[in-house]
């Protein structure tokens, strides 16, 4: 009869044990997933990548010389690389090291034979980003020319997502 | 002795018992945990909808785009969005204005319905390939990963063939892979 008490008792905590390990690496993963989530800034780029992406495929569509300056507002500043390459725009995290891989999300516009796309690329400098009260605002300009549309920098004759046509 | 009988292979037909009913158990709480998981990655994974804004920017860049079917005046560079010419609106055309790097990331059908009548009058398609083929999976009711959604426009243009104009309506019906 002790036997068998015994039995019962190990049996329980073994069982216990495990369910223990189980729940605790539970925990783990949801912190580490809540954690990721919230330090996480794979929500404005992707946002950033789809908005760009459909304001090149619109201008594919309009004639002429203009330019705009798109603005990337985010509660924190977000250091990333804007590349216009052909038929897709790409966000990405910056990095001075060439060989570093770094995060990037994109998202495709449609190319039309007849209009040139220039691959070129938008990094953070001090001419395209500021504080204001809502937030950091980083300035990305898509300019169309010649039917040809590459990334420049901002003037300062467009501003605040104008739309400037010469 | 018992407690050492179970890990030197010389375990009793209870204990043996004891350890194979608390199984099931250990796999319920796996399973739940599993699904508490689940849900908490989903709710947490940053998703972006955009097909409605995709379908619009086609419908525009369909109309306006200088390459497309609009009446486009080479001397003047002005297009005329809502003048539909008859020899532009082809499959052809439609292709070749607007190429994606990913095949299936829009499709559509395009069709000129004449004032007053229920059968279309012509229809041409962008992506005709991937329209067939993602049509029948955007008709199901299945959502998520692999599946897609239709989107419809309806916009009133003049559709001019040669020597008469017509007042028509053109029927977008976008295909757009989730």
């Amino acid at each position: 009869m002790k036997g068998k008490r015994g039995q019962a008792i190990l049996s329980s905590l073994i069982y216990t044990a495990v369910e223990l390990a189980i729940v605790a690496m539970f925990i783990a993963a949801v912190l580490v997933k809540v954690n990721s989530s919230v330090a996480d800034d794979t929500y404005q780029k992707r946002f950033y990548a789809r908005d760009l992406a459909l304001l090149t495929d619109s201008m594919m569509a309009a004639e002429g010389t203009f330019q705009l300056e798109h603005e990337i507002i985010t509660q924190k500043p977000l250091d990333v690389d804007v590349q216009l390459k052909i038929g897709s725009i790409a966000v990405k995290d910056h990095t001075n090291d060439p060989d570093e891989i770094s995060s990037e999300t994109s998202f495709l516009f449609g190319t039309n034979p007849n209009i040139k796309i220039t691959p070129s690329v938008s990094t953070q400098t001090s001419t395209n980003s500021y504080e204001t009260k809502n937030g950091h605002v980083r300035a990305v300009v898509l300019r169309k020319q010649d039917s040809t549309i590459y990334i420049t920098e901002p003037n300062t004759v467009a501003k605040t997502g104008d739309i400037e046509l010469e | 002795m018992n407690r050492f009988n179970l890990f030197s292979g010389r375990r009793k037909k209870g204990q043996v018992e004891e350890m194979v009913e608390q199984i099931p158990y250990i796999i319920l709480t796996i399973l739940v945990i599993f699904g508490i998981y689940a849900l908490l990655n989903y709710a947490t994974n940053p998703q972006i909808k955009v097909a409605n804004v995709q379908a619009n920017v086609f419908v525009y860049r369909t109309l306006y785009s200088p390459h497309s079917i609009s009446q486009f005046d080479n001397n003047t560079g002005r297009v005329y969005p809502g003048i539909i010419i008859d020899e532009k609106f082809t499959s052809q055309t439609l292709d070749e204005s607007m190429q994606y790097s990913y095949e299936k990331q829009i499709s559509a059908k395009l069709e000129i319905y004449l004032e007053g009548s229920s059968e279309p009058v012509r229809t041409a398609y962008y992506n005709k390939e991937w329209y067939d083929k993602l049509r029948p999976v955007a008709n199901s009711r299945f959502s998520g990963a692999g599946s897609a959604q239709i989107l419809s426009k309806q916009v009133p243009i003049v559709y001019r063939q040669p020597g008469a104009d017509f007042p028509a309506v053109m029927n977008f019906t976008i295909v757009i892979p989730e």
